[in-house]
């Protein structure tokens, strides 16, 4: 599938402030599953923005404005086309091997240790329950695949995905109580669970074909597209094949109308965007506009383009 | 596992539930005689009398007083935080025999910890071979992914090491911690020379006792050697975190004797991924930073967002390899007091050495066995937290209160990946003039190591000195003094 990404965003700050520096984690990942077609990023007032990818693979930009100013936008446009039509093709381990396999690969790759051992405020400790009701527990001789499918149906049905939140409910027991929460707040929940069983798992950022954004089909007759935003979900280390993607939010596994753009421990490694000024210290204003589009699937694209 | 030398002895015979044992005496041999270094410094006294001492240790304040040598404590709010270098004016003397094999082992270690690091942020082939677990790496503290696959300048991260030694009850060295940050105490050890030259001459001329005051001349070589354009016109800069830092003093005292400017974070700005002064005539590109600012305040762009002590692009810019940054960044994992255990077993992986110094055998409170044996023992341990320093989150079992070691055991249940113990090791003593008296106090050694084109270890260092009779803390944040280190030509 490809996709036309453009996103916009205008910082706007109350009094002018100097010596800005941004950086910002927007441009889609490149992999076997996904091919960056074109880049482009634009900064106004001009600013010559700098490539480089952080200990995690993800790639980000860094600019700085010196001169006094008011305003600063980007833009960031980018062709993407995602090739994982189907995540289950693969040539899965048996059970009884995956604990084996997931062992080899640590050993081989020791940096995944990371997605095994961090535990923060985001994705802490849990208990064996909450509230009365037992938290997914690891079974051996159950694939891992599906015990993940699992626990991110739990998840699913133990707290809402609520798209109209602003920001995360953060703490997860305060998730319990609320009983919904952002897709971050979901993602974090279910890192949470399967870092309990020791088993890796990531944060991952991306975007999202348009249609998770159209009105369901409850929803009264005219009822507006949501407002495209980045998203939020899950990897999980899956033997026979490596990374893939499971959304405790629409209770799915990421396929290829799902783009990634950043992965890490848990929603602190892939801010999107992070920038500091000098000035009189009084919080900005964040303006900022996705459009995703998708262009038809790779075929039709390059028979377009042959 | 404990991991400890391969000894016998009565640090071993400690950690195997024995009693304490009598603390080595730096100064006294056998029958309470002087060891032959100290004699010529012995016999001065006695010709002179031992009330010389009072008027020179007056002197040696009133010159600390006078120059403004000073540390900071952060303790107590009702009191001004400045106060004047607590000094001994009796000297240490460590042989040129001694001197060699410590010399060596520091040469060794630092080696090692720096070919350990750069390992950790590159292939971590030291962990896929199984020679430190990945759990000790992955959850400390001080592991910093930002930095992972940045090549610093001639592969060196720590080009300023302090590292703290102690000796046993039989006088052998033993590590006790690597401070591989930005260790502090450098300024001290040239004050208290200075000092004790000018007041005491007649000890200097009974022996032949190698330099340390040109230690600025030495790091200032090593810092024009990392400038990415070339040592030529290499402009170098102390980045301090300001007047609120308890080594400050340190700051200016170096920014000084080097010649170089003494910024904090607002006197620069990164563009294009370079750093440049601000100056009265503009700005001016920085090759060099020796940066006394921890890790977290370093880049708000990419550590901590709310620091206002650093320097916002300068990871990016030690990153192109446009500026140097000392110590790298990261460092302070290699000085984790639970990847300290592993350092032996670190420098016979990278360098197939048998580690000249030894480590103080240390319990990890990650493993079930150690820790039950330490939780029953804690009267006997001293307990640290694994990412502090100055003597700060530590538990001093023999002196602690009940409810203090349920407060420690609590803790280590909570987080036992933060927490080491270690038995208590009887600090060697030494003779100090104290109130008009001749007193004996435990002390340690902190020797600086400075890894430049070469790594040279500074002939002396800072003694600690525990000033609280039977103590065992020595840091000057906690009631610690100090003396001048020598250690002799032949």
């Amino acid at each position: 599938m490809n996709y036309r990404i453009e996103r916009d965003c205008r910082i706007q700050f109350p009094a002018p402030v100097r010596e800005h520096h941004v950086q910002v984690r927007l441009a889609p990942w490149e992999d076997s599953a996904q091919a960056l077609v074109s880049l482009d990023l634009s900064v106004s007032p001009d600013a010559i923005p700098v490539a480089r990818y952080d200990g995690f693979g993800n790639l980000s930009h860094h600019f700085s404005v010196l001169d006094p100013h008011r305003a600063l936008e980007f833009k960031l446009t980018a062709e993407v086309e995602t090739r994982l039509a189907n995540p289950f093709d693969y040539a899965a381990v048996t059970p009884a091997r995956e604990r084996a396999w997931l062992a080899d690969s640590l050993h081989q790759a020791p940096r995944l240790w990371d997605f095994v051992y961090h535990q923060g405020p985001l994705t802490p400790a849990l208990p064996a329950e909450i509230g009365g009701q037992p938290l997914p527990a690891w079974r051996d001789d159950i694939p891992v695949l599906t015990q993940v499918q699992e626990a991110s149906a739990w998840v699913h049905a133990f707290t809402a995905f609520d798209p109209a939140a602003a920001s995360s409910v953060a703490a997860l027991t305060a998730l319990f109580d609320a009983g919904h929460g952002t897709a971050a707040d979901l993602a974090h929940l279910l890192i949470a669970v399967l870092r309990g069983w020791s088993w890796p798992a990531r944060f991952v950022s991306g975007y999202q074909d348009p249609a998770y954004f159209e009105p369901d089909d409850e929803a009264p007759q005219g009822t507006k597209p949501r407002p495209q935003t980045l998203h939020q979900w899950v990897e999980v280390l899956i033997p026979g094949v490596g990374w893939r993607g499971f959304d405790p939010a629409f209770a799915l596994v990421a396929d290829d109308t799902y783009i990634r753009v950043a992965v890490g421990r848990d929603a602190g490694d892939v801010s999107p965007i992070r920038h500091t000024s000098k000035g009189t210290g009084e919080t900005p204003e964040l303006i900022e506009t996705l459009s995703v589009t998708r262009l038809g699937d790779a075929a039709s694209v390059q028979a377009m383009g042959g | 596992m404990l991991r400890q030398f391969q000894s016998s002895g009565a640090v071993q015979a400690q950690a195997n539930g024995a009693g304490p044992a009598m603390a080595y005496h730096e100064f006294y041999g056998d029958n309470f005689r002087p060891r032959d270094h100290y004699l010529p410094m012995w016999e001065h006294i006695q010709t002179t009398g031992q009330q010389m001492l009072g008027t020179k240790a007056h002197e040696a304040h009133l010159a600390l007083h006078t120059e403004g040598v000073t540390f900071t404590v952060y303790a107590n709010e009702d009191e001004g935080i400045e106060r004047v270098w607590p000094f001994d004016i009796l000297p240490r003397i460590i042989t040129a025999t001694e001197w060699t094999m410590l010399e060596a082992g520091l040469k060794q270690r630092i080696r090692a910890l720096n070919l350990f690091l750069k390992d950790l942020y590159h292939g971590q082939r030291i962990l896929k071979d199984g020679v430190v677990p990945p759990e000790l790496i992955y959850r400390g503290k001080d592991f910093r992914r930002e930095i992972m696959d940045i090549d610093p300048p001639h592969d060196i991260y720590t080009h300023i090491s302090g590292v703290d030694l102690i000796r046993d009850e039989e006088g052998r060295y033993l590590v006790l911690e690597d401070n591989l940050r930005t260790p502090s105490g450098v300024s001290y050890m040239i004050e208290n020379r200075m000092v004790e030259r000018r007041i005491l001459p007649e000890f200097f001329a009974r022996y032949k006792v190698r330099r340390v005051e040109h230690y600025p001349a030495l790091l200032l070589q090593a810092l024009r050697f990392l400038a990415p354009r070339g040592p030529d016109n290499a402009t170098i800069v102390l980045l301090t975190p300001g007047i609120f830092n308890s080594a400050y003093f340190e700051h200016t005292f170096l920014a000084k004797e080097m010649g170089v400017e003494l910024a904090e974070g607002r006197d620069l700005v990164c563009k294009n991924d370079k750093v440049y002064l601000k100056t009265t005539h503009g700005l001016r590109r920085v090759d060099v930073i020796y940066r006394r600012v921890d890790d977290d305040f370093l880049d708000p762009l990419v550590f901590r967002s709310d620091s206002a002590l650093g320097v916002a692009g300068v990871i990016n810019a030690w990153r192109a390899g446009n500026v140097a940054l000392v110590n790298a960044p990261g460092s302070g994992i290699a000085d984790d007091k639970a990847v300290y255990a592993y350092v032996p077993e670190i420098i016979r992986y990278y360098l197939g050495e048998s580690p000249i110094l030894q480590n103080v055998p240390t319990y990890q409170m990650t493993d079930h066995q150690d820790r039950a044996y330490v939780l029953d023992n804690m009267e006997r341990m001293v307990i640290k937290a694994v990412a502090e320093s100055g003597g700060y989150g530590m538990l001093m079992g023999p002196a602690s209160t009940a409810s203090q070691r349920t407060e420690f055991a609590k803790k280590i249940a909570d987080n036992p990946r933060n927490y080491i113990a270690q038995p208590v090791v009887q600090l060697s003593r030494h003779i100090c003039y104290l109130d008009g008296e001749l007193e004996s106090r435990h002390l340690d050694l902190r020797p600086f190591i400075i890894y430049g084109d070469d790594i040279q270890v500074v002939p002396g260092g800072l003694t600690r000195v525990a000033l609280t009779k039977g103590s065992l803390v020595v840091n000057s944040s906690q009631g610690g003094g100090s003396k001048d280190t020598w250690v002799l030509a032949d």
